[in-house]
């Protein structure tokens, strides 16, 4: 038994063209915690907090304008993936410093015995060092796209 | 150069693979052998072995939090620093790790694991199966040892053992004697994957010495046990890997994993070894029956004898020599059965006399047997090897094949004959051979040949060791 990223990753977890004011990080961060809570309030407090937390630790920027916010989630039942396209390029304090140009968050629960999904992350994670695959996904422009891209990528 | 390296992030989630993934690809460019451990949170893979930390030139621990086992490395050139420099510029972080990395202090652990003969996990698990079977094996031999000494008469079917105090004694070490067999492939399963793998290795080593059951005229002897007991352990480690409902846990190492470790391994046996072994033996009979249709194959014909008895111990090889010499007795040709009588007692004699000549090199278990497999031996008890050949088979198994089929050469031709289906010096002093002195002289040369190999073959990996250490 083996878990893919489309067990993670709905195709309505994608979106492109998020527009994101004033350019920042922290306003982006707050967007992507809400939209990840889809209208949960304390999700999305917890999701902020954790985000913030870690970013504070280290920047999730991980060069070539890709960012990964995450967190994990006491509680959480299903862990999950969404990917966020910004409308401007936005300063992540990133390791190369080049702004931003697309988030992929990671939600994971928090003590989750079950590692499946974490192989797929970590995989995910390998991939993101890898030029070639960054640059072909930064050329995706819709969410039918990038999901297509990510999941046929990862399986 | 070689370098390997440890890195952990906070989460464990994404920057651990991807600080790995950089080191190995950027060591790849760069052409650096890397290995890199992952400390994350789906637990720590890629690990990094005693070997590979002893062979590294450079240790890199890429971390932002404190990681496991980092004493394994005092005495190695390491470089501690966080993640973030390795996810932004591996190759240079790794251009740069000579002039960076330090010379930690302390002892250097791996090289103490080094020294244990026991290296990975698959012979660690064998060591263990070898030292549970030395007591069954030294009860068992003993007691027919002595039963068949002092109250066995050498007779047309072999030595028959009469009185009632001798016969239970050597009913008692036969009990014992087959024992072993289960008991070798248990603990080996045992070690590999715990109480559960125990009934299916167990059982299935059974099947395997039971010729009855696998539908042969021999059973696999202890090499088929051996298999088995890999077979049952790996499995049940794989079965445990599965995702089961939590209802059916409880019941899935006593129920379970027993009963389809058991059915399979053993259904494999008689499907897939019963039909081979049947051939091998079929194979074997003919090959040495146009040998023996020879008389100027004469010391072909002893080395073949001679090296078959020493091949399994006790299993189909073995077994096929030792019938083909049994046979010749009642076809009136019994120097057959005097190169099997010869060979016979070579390997536990071999095995003895090297742990009497060169204690250093086992164990004290081993010591302590290495006296009953030479008493084993006096009685022609093949057997009495299998503890040794069992711990270490790629030196052993040579050295003894090589004894054996020594001792079977001399006694083709000395034509030594002996009447009696049984094997070993005390055949030839219960008057069953043609030429006492000469039969004995065949063994000890052998029993020499095959302890001396061992001994040479244990010294030069001593100094493979002693020149490892030395690097």
């Amino acid at each position: 038994m083996t878990a893919t990223l489309k067990d993670m990753l709905k195709p309505e977890y994608v979106y492109t063209d998020v527009a994101v004011e004033p350019h920042d990080k922290d306003t982006a961060i707050r967007k992507i915690a809400s939209m990840c809570a889809a209208g949960n309030a304390e999700e999305e407090k917890m999701l902020r907090d954790t985000f913030f937390a870690r970013e504070e630790m280290d920047s999730t920027g991980c060069g070539e304008g890709v960012a990964i916010p995450h967190a994990k989630i006491k509680g959480l039942e299903e862990p999950k993936v969404e990917v966020f396209k910004f409308a401007q390029p936005l300063d992540w304090d990133a390791i190369d410093d080049k702004p931003v140009t697309l988030a992929i968050a990671l939600v994971m629960p928090d003590g989750d015995k079950d590692n499946l999904h974490l192989q797929v992350i970590s995989r995910l994670a390998r991939k993101l060092v890898d030029e070639d695959f960054v640059a072909a996904l930064e050329k995706q422009n819709t969410p039918e796209d990038l999901y297509g891209f990510l999941t046929d990528q990862l399986g | 150069m070689k370098i390997i390296g440890v890195t952990k992030c906070p989460t464990g989630i994404a920057h651990t693979y991807m600080a790995a993934e950089k080191l190995a690809r950027a060591g790849k460019e760069l052409g650096f052998d890397v290995k890199i451990e992952t400390q994350g949170s789906q637990g720590t893979e890629n690990v990094l072995t005693p070997e590979d930390v002893r062979n590294a030139d450079y240790v890199i621990i890429a971390a932002d939090v404190a990681i496991d086992d980092k004493d394994r490395f005092n005495g190695k050139k390491v470089q501690e620093m966080p993640i973030k420099p390795v996810i932004k510029d591996a190759k240079k972080v790794l251009t740069e790790l000579p002039e960076n990395a330090k010379q930690v202090g302390g002892e250097f652990v791996t090289d103490k694991e080094l020294q244990k003969p026991t290296g990975s996990a698959a012979v660690k698990a064998l060591m263990n199966g070898a030292s549970h079977m030395i007591p069954f094996v030294v009860v068992g031999g003993l007691f027919i040892a002595l039963s068949i000494s002092f109250g066995g008469t050498a007779t047309a079917d072999g030595m028959v053992v009469s009185g009632v105090f001798w016969e239970k004694m050597n009913a008692i070490g036969s009990l014992g004697f087959n024992l072993m067999y289960p008991i070798l492939a248990g603990f080996i399963a045992f070690s590999i994957a715990g109480r559960a793998a125990l009934a299916p290795a167990m059982i299935s080593a059974m099947v395997s010495v039971s010729p009855d059951v696998l539908g042969t005229t021999a059973g696999t002897g202890f090499l088929g046990c051996i298999v088995c007991g890999y077979a049952a352990g790996y499995f049940v480690k794989w079965v445990n890997t599965w995702k089961v409902p939590k209802g059916l846990k409880p019941i899935m190492p006593i129920f379970v994993i027993p009963l389809l470790g058991t059915g399979l391994i053993s259904a494999a046996f008689i499907m897939f070894l019963g039909g081979p072994i049947s051939w091998l033996m079929e194979v074997l009979n003919s090959m040495l029956k146009s040998l023996a249709a020879n008389t100027a194959t004469a010391i072909p014909l002893g080395l073949v004898l001679g090296a078959m008895i020493g091949v399994d111990m006790g299993g189909p090889v073995n077994k096929v020599a030792f019938l083909f010499g049994v046979a010749s007795i009642a076809e009136g040709n019994p120097q057959i059965m005097g190169i099997v009588a010869a060979a016979i007692p070579v390997p536990p004699l071999a095995c003895g006399l090297a742990t009497f000549l060169s204690k250093k090199h086992f164990t004290e278990e081993e010591q302590g047997s290495g006296l009953s497999a030479f008493l084993m031996g006096l009685i022609g008890i093949t057997e009495g090897a299998i503890p040794f050949a069992t711990a270490d088979p790629k030196r052993v198994l040579p050295s003894m094949i090589t004894g054996s089929a020594v001792a079977g050469a001399l006694a083709s031709v000395f034509k030594i004959t002996d009447v009696v289906p049984h094997g070993g010096p005390i055949v030839g002093l219960l008057g069953a051979t043609n030429n006492v002195l000469m039969f004995l002289v065949c063994i000890a040369v052998g029993t020499c040949v095959g302890a001396f190999m061992l001994m040479a073959m244990l010294n030069s990996k001593d100094k493979k060791v002693d020149a490892a250490k030395a690097e």
